[in-house]
């Protein structure tokens, strides 16, 4: 036995950063990853000779502020950049455009509806207050409201007094927003088509929903918890793409002597009289250890590396009902120049550095969801397009660029199935989409890259390509995620632990459960040696 | 990267290309999204005493202006103001603020009765969605004339001899809170006796068109009458004499208010004069009704900071008193007994008073005139407390302003 | 001078007057139409054809029918038979909707909700003492379900019929009737979450596809009601026309019809929030903010409701005789409902609109002519603004003709009665049947709208009664909870 206090199964961000956690005060700590790199679905891959993928995630705002300071990762080369702007080119040929400035952006409202540009202030204050209630819940382990435990009545007691703490009308609009669609809660502030078409599209990101299915308001609600600098909803680029932040997690990790091994895929958890005891690797390796943290995805971890005579029925039977379902694909390209976007005007280029979002409207991005959702794909997506190039220089050679694209709709239960030539198509259908708004983008592609719901799960092991390592849907969250009754990082098997982003609060960059799992345990510890 | 790539620019007025003309001291600022000059010279000091001793013209194209028409307008601003316009003849303009539901006040402006059924009114922010808002229910038609109109505030003991002598027309009949149309340079002029300093001025409202015809008009004709272009520096001491209070330096108007104790009712902004309750239905009614007899809410107050003192601990460390003849607007604590009472908003060197003045607000206890806070301010590289004595406003109120 | 003066009466509108007369209120209901009950009413669609023309069902709440010694003749609660292609099928099937087989979930839910729709809402999350304690028993009863049940409960209500079909693996019958539970009503498809809620409630509210039918059709409800009003001495007037409610500085007092004002010292409104603030009285008596949410409250009605004069009985191919006493849903797979949807949202009449069909005349001869019969058929997806009647007849006809061949034959008249239809005749804005939406984001303490829960409303003395507040439907409850916060206020 080589005595590790805790094993990590998958160094994905999450793994990372509860194997840092746990080793910072004083474990042993084994991370094993079936890839050859560390990050998970947060890596900047190098497909194309000198240009910089970002196959997985691209952007980061979630990332809860405490992991950067308590785990110093800026010493460990983490460097964000705000996103400035977002453009949404029109199909007029005019655009809309989010200024990194309140004059400028209220302006460009008003260019379009002047009623919108008067609620605009109003509704993003509304949105930062209720993203400042809620905030808080993102760093607790949720609480069993019908358990007795002291601890758990606590949490409870807390929740309530924070409601109640809210003044009458936010508590009614968050209400509200958690069972609404995104369109009938915009609706209730918007008017102008392009304004709603930008802001709906956190509604969906990662979800197989359009912006009128009631359900898009609370994942909208998601996206808006992200903060930069204080700065609610900002988004920021890492220095190096996504994959430079996993790395500086990494180095993190090593600096607390948290050891890793990667090409090491776990095959399964090795359990002993109902208690998990190690794992066994695919290569026939066994590690030892008190306890073991899946960083997998639920299904993965309790359908495929958990014996299932050791789960009972009902159990079993959640995790398959826990939804994974995706429609989401990352493309990037790698370009022999900056393309041209028609829509920016002169004198308007630093538009290029933001976000472009092809969502003109509501309907557009609504109609890109009616063509998926009976396992199709969208005619013509709704994409969110970053040239991380020109924030980073080092992430394609001189003078060249890589345009990086997040796509929806592709539905992960295809009609048919997946395969070489569909990815292709459909690959097709994004450049061809671009190119309505940069004409010359084709005539730059050198090289193009595309991962569809199959490929994102064939490399990152997410169930069905689901990018949040299952749906953001409100009866799988809090307390019933990843599924009721075992929403405290620990498994009905006794030291099997889960900390990635099936569990509490759920997807994106956030180091949320990887934290907070690690807190628990390190109270479990505690409490055994007691 | 690209050329140019970073470019954003704001708004200008269309009186730009002569106020730009004009700059020298590179001191732009924005209002409104817009661009205007703080001032116009290396320093605001001639500029502040062309408003007190000859007249000063102020571009104060970014207010907004909106025309109200209709057979209910005046049912609908009556509801939508606090003050009480059945009152207002044709050709009168009043001040007064507009509240939200809870009595908070959303902004202040004038409100101009241009005919039975016809008014203008002008705000400080973008005022279309809610004007919207209110219309439910009355026959009302709304335009937003912010664009085109221009708009140039002439401030300042000469400015109706100026007036005069442009428009050959006496202007002694047009009293402080009237108006009248006139031409100057040939075009139509609406002339308000109103403005934003205490003193004896006017404020005119011009087609966007015409708005550099009139300018170099004024200009041209002022010469002889001590004329000034000002910029906001200098209006800013001038109002703060004049105890006026500036939405978003003095108070936050209720709709950007992150939390609902940052907004403010008019009681404490000293505007309840402004609040005829007994007039009908009007928004923020029931809401105002209680926060008329609240006795533990704020109140707006000039405050006297004990200059001798600040002189003499800045001498008694062998230094010149800096006087703040650039208006500050930092939230500023003042204190009873140590005990913060309320703060303060904005505060000025009084050039005509030769006082350091501020406004504030404090307990409804200590608002009375006559008591004795104390105040924080830097001497040097120290924070020290001073007193600062509560006063009536406005600080200044000569007679030729409404003369 | 009257205690109370009610306007509209609906069975929400009577069980409040009947409430507050119990309580020795002098109460005067007020209907501007000539007709009492609004959408809980009858029409003779055709000589001798009687219709329930907005719902199908609209039984009264038992407790409700206790209190006031009414008895209301039902018929049992309808089975649901659906008739369709299920995906990938070539072929039509016909198969019963099992409830039975639904997890224990459905029924606890069911179970929660009717607690729920029988105490009065508390303004969340700030409750007074006894709104707290009624609350706190619906979650002692949540909690009693233990922790298992008490989670699959909670689940319920945030899911899409669709995702749940799937997850317990439905048979094509009962997904597509469960489908068509949780969308009818709603401007949503059954891919949308949060639509099981719909469901739930209507199978609360026992006026679902299986809510019974009423002898001597829904009419009868309204008129044992409105005896017994005026039994305890309430006065009934109708076919007033436009009213108007008095209102001085934000108190309401009195109603107006034309010429004529009635004083009262309190007024409750049975009409939904959008008609009360914006007919009732002036938009402008509300303050801006509350307008906004007066404006925010959702009235998509997409529902038709066609009657057909039939000479003779329909046979619909695999269809029982048993089977007619109940819903027939016609529709495809939880897919081709979706798409139907899809159409609507844009607003345009799906090729196949889904729709339920049943034969009031068979269980109640008394509503057709001896031997002849009547069909009623509820058009789910008519957009809201639709107002071309006869490709709304075309496509019920055509979809009856392929299950029930022949059937055009017998038919005698058609009546369409689309959403604007529905909207002018009952004065519900949007078409909407239940006075707004009733998704989980109108529910509960944010029904009728934020900031009016129990009836209450920003105007002084002014109360809201009807469906467009809590709960939802035409049980009375709304009513009589609201009477019950009048009476509290009093
Ligand atoms: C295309 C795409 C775009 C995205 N965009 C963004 C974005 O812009 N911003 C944002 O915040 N979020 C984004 N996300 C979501 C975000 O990337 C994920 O939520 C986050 O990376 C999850 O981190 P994790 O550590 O919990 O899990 P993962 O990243 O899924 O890591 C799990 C790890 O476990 C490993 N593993 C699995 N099984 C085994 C096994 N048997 N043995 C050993 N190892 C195993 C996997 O290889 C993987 O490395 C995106 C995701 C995708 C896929």
């Amino acid at each position: 036995m080589s005595g590790y206090d805790a094993i990590v199964i998958g160094a994905g961000h999450n793994g990372l950063v509860h194997a840092a956690y746990l080793a910072r005060a004083g474990k042993k700590v084994l991370v094993l990853e079936r890839r050859p790199v560390v990050g998970g679905a947060t890596i900047t891959e190098e497909i194309f000779p000198g240009f910089k993928f970002l196959t997985g995630s691209y952007l980061i705002s979630l990332l809860r502020p405490e992991v950067i300071r308590e785990l110093s990762l800026a010493k460990h080369g983490l460097e964000l950049m705000p996103l400035e702007s977002t453009l949404v080119p029109l199909q007029s040929g005019d655009y809309f455009a989010d200024w990194p400035d309140h004059d400028m952006t209220r302006e460009e409202i008003a260019r379009h509806n002047r009623r919108d540009a008067d609620i605009y202030p109003e509704y993003a204050a509304t949105m930062k207050r209720i993203a400042l209630w809620v905030k808080p819940l993102l760093d607790i382990a949720p609480p069993n409201p019908a358990s007795n435990d002291p601890r758990d009545k606590m949490a409870m007691a807390m929740i309530a007094e924070r409601l109640r703490a809210m003044s009458k009308s936010d508590f009614d609009l968050l209400c509200r927003l958690l069972t609404t669609s995104a369109a009938d809660f915009l609706d209730e502030w918007f008017e102008g088509e392009a304004l709603k078409g930008t802001k709906c599209t956190s509604g969906i990101i990662g979800t197989f929903l359009g912006p009128r299915s009631a359900g898009t308001g609370y994942v909208l609600l998601h996206h808006y918890l992200g903060e930069i600098d204080g700065v609610f909803r900002a988004w920021a680029f890492p220095r190096g793409g996504t994959g430079a932040f996993a790395q500086a997690v990494y180095s993190a990790a090593r600096s607390f002597g948290v050891e890793v091994r990667t090409n090491a895929a776990v095959k399964q958890v090795i359990i002993k009289d109902g208690v998990a005891k190690g794992v066994a690797l695919e290569n026939g390796d066994e590690f030892y250890a008190r306890r073991i943290i899946s960083n997998a995805d639920a299904k993965v971890t309790f359908l495929n590396l958990v014996d299932k005579k050791e789960l009972s029925p009902d159990f079993v039977n959640d995790i398959r009902r826990f939804r994974t379902t995706s429609a989401a694909c990352k493309v990037n390209l790698a370009l022999d120049g900056l393309p041209t976007f028609t829509s920016i005007p002169k004198g308007k280029e630093a538009l290029y550095r933001g976000s472009i979002e092809i969502a003109p409207s509501i309907d557009y991005v609504e109609k890109a969801y009616d063509d998926a959702k009976y396992g199709g794909w969208s005619t013509r997506p709704f994409m969110d397009a970053l040239i991380p190039s020109l924030l980073d220089p080092g992430m394609a050679p001189p003078g060249k660029h890589v345009m990086s694209l997040f796509v929806q709709y592709a539905s992960s239960e295809l009609e048919g199935g997946w395969n070489a030539e569909k990815r292709a198509t459909f690959l097709d259908i994004v450049i061809d989409t671009l190119s309505q708004y940069s004409p010359d983008i084709k005539s730059k592609i050198l090289f193009k890259h595309i991962n569809t719901p199959d490929e994102l799960e064939r490399q990152f092991a997410l169930s069905s390509g689901n990018i949040f390592q299952g749906e953001l849907a409100l009866h799988q969250l809090f307390f019933l995620k990843p599924v009721p009754t075992f929403a405290h990082y620990k498994s009905p098997i006794k030291h099997l632990w889960m900390c990635g982003a099936s569990t509490h609060p759920g997807g994106c960059i956030t180091g949320a459960p990887g934290r907070n799992a690690a807190m628990s345990l390190l109270r479990d510890f505690q409490e055994e040696s007691a | 990267m690209r050329d140019g790539m970073g470019m954003l620019s704001l708004k200008v007025t269309p009186f730009h290309p002569r106020t730009s003309e004009l700059m020298q001291g590179n001191a732009w600022r924005r209002w409104a999204g817009f661009t205007v000059a703080s001032c116009y010279e290396m320093a605001p000091d001639r500029e502040y005493l062309a408003i007190r001793n000859a007249c000063a013209l102020i571009d104060v194209s970014p207010l907004f202006k909106y025309r109200v028409s209709g057979k209910d307008s005046l049912a609908f601003l009556n509801r939508l103001v606090t003050r009480d316009l059945s009152k207002l003849s044709v050709g009168q303009v009043a001040y007064g603020p507009w509240c939200d539901s809870r009595g908070k006040v959303v902004d202040d402006g004038t409100v101009m009765r241009l005919d039975d059924h016809e008014f203008r009114l002008t705000s400080a922010e973008s005022s279309w969605r809610w004007l919207g808002d209110n219309a439910h229910g009355f026959d009302v038609f709304i335009a937003d004339e912010s664009d085109e109109t221009a708009a140039l505030s002439l401030q300042g003991p000469t400015s109706r001899a100026l007036l005069e002598k442009l428009t050959g027309v006496r202007l002694s009949d047009v009293k402080y809170h009237w108006m009248r149309s006139i031409e100057i340079a040939q075009r139509p002029v609406l002339l308000t006796r109103t403005g934003y300093t205490g003193d004896l001025g006017y404020e005119l409202w011009i087609r966007a068109e015409h708005a550099l015809d009139v300018w170099d008009a004024v200009v041209s004709e002022g010469a002889s009458f001590g004329l000034m272009p000002c910029g906001i520096w200098a209006m800013d001491v001038a109002r703060i004499e004049a105890g006026l209070v500036m939405l978003d330096v003095d108070y936050t108007p209720s709709p950007k208010a992150f939390t609902a104790n940052q907004a403010s009712s008019p009681f404490e902004l000293g505007l309840g004069w402004a609040v005829h309750l007994h007039k009908g239905d009007m928004v923020g009614k029931k809401a105002l009704m209680q926060d008329r007899l609240k006795t533990d809410g704020l109140k707006l107050t000039g405050l006297e900071i004990d200059h001798a003192a600040f002189m003499s601990a800045h001498e008694e460390l062998g230094l010149l008193t800096p006087l703040p003849f650039i208006p500050w607007r930092v939230v500023t604590p003042l204190f009873l007994d140590r005990e913060q009472v309320g703060y303060a908003t904005s505060g000025t060197w009084s050039p005509t008073l030769k006082k350091y003045i501020a406004l504030a607000q404090v307990a409804a206890r200590v608002a009375r005139a006559g008591n004795k806070l104390t105040i924080d301010l830097m001497v040097d590289r120290e924070r020290r407390p001073f007193a600062a004595v509560t006063t009536t406003l406005p600080f200044f109120n000569p007679e030729r302003k409404r003369a | 001078m009257h205690d109370v003066i009610i306007v509209g009466s609906s069975p929400n509108a009577l069980a409040a007057a009947a409430r507050l007369l119990a309580a020795k209120k002098r109460v005067l209901v007020l209907e501007p139409s000539d007709h009492l009950g609004g959408p809980v009413s009858s029409h003779e669609f055709h000589p001798g054809f009687w219709a329930d023309t907005a719902l199908s069902s609209a039984p009264l709440h038992p407790m409700i029918e206790q209190e006031l010694g009414l008895s209301i003749a039902v018929l049992p609660r309808r089975t649901v038979t659906v008739i369709g292609k299920a995906h990938n099928a070539s072929e039509v099937s016909v198969g019963r909707f099992q409830k039975a087989v639904l997890p224990a979930a459905f029924r606890n839910g069911t179970a929660l909700l009717q607690a729920l729709h029988a105490s009065p809402v508390g303004d969340l999350p700030n409750m007074t003492g006894s709104e707290a304690e009624a609350l706190s028993m619906i979650g002692a009863q949540l909690l009693g379900l233990g922790e298992r049940e008490m989670m699959e409960v909670l689940r319920l209500g945030f899911m899409s019929a669709r995702e749940l079909s799937l997850e317990l693996n439905l048979p094509f019958a009962d997904r597509v009737a469960l489908s068509i539970g949780s969308v009818y009503g709603l401007n949503e498809g059954p891919f949308a979450r949060t639509n099981v809620w719909n469901y739930l409630v209507h199978e609360a509210l026992n006026d679902g596809l299986s809510g019974p039918q009423v002898v001597g059709g829904l009419g009868r409800i309204t008129a044992l009601l409105a005896d017994k009003v005026r039994s305890l001495g309430g006065e009934i007037e109708m076919g007033l026309g436009p009213l108007a409610v008095d209102v001085d500085a934000g108190s309401a007092w009195g109603v107006s019809a034309g010429d004529r004002t009635v004083e009262a010292k309190r007024i409750a409104s049975d009409l939904d929030v959008q008609r009360t603030f914006g007919q009732l009285i002036p938009p402008y008596h509300l303050e801006p903010e509350c307008l906004r949410r007066v404006r925010q409250v959702r009235y998509r009605g997409n529902v038709a409701r066609v009657f057909i004069a039939l000479r003779k009985q329909p046979e619909f191919a695999g269809v029982g005789e048993e089977d007619l006493l109940g819903t027939l849903v016609i529709a495809n797979d939880v897919e081709s409902i979706e798409r139907a949807w899809d159409e609507a949202k844009r607003g345009n009449l799906p090729a196949d609109p889904p729709i339920f069909v049943t034969l009031p005349s068979r269980g109640d001869p008394s509503r057709a002519p001896t031997g002849a019969h009547v069909l009623a058929v509820t058009v789910l997806y008519v957009p809201s603004g639709w107002t071309d009647r006869s490709r709304v007849k075309e496509a019920v006809l055509r979809l009856l003709g392929e299950h029930a061949p022949g059937i055009e034959q017998w038919v005698d008249h058609v009546e369409v009665n689309l959403p604007v239809d529905l909207e002018e005749r009952f004065s519900l804005t949007g078409g909407q049947l239940y006075g707004g939406e009733t998704n989980l984001s109108q529910s509960f303490f944010l029904r009728s709208m934020p900031g009016c829960r129990g009836g209450c409303t920003p105007i002084e003395n002014l109360y809201l009664c009807g469906s467009t507040g809590h709960p939802p439907g035409y049980s009375g409850m709304s009513g009589w909870l609201s009477a019950g916060n009048l009476l509290a206020t009093a």
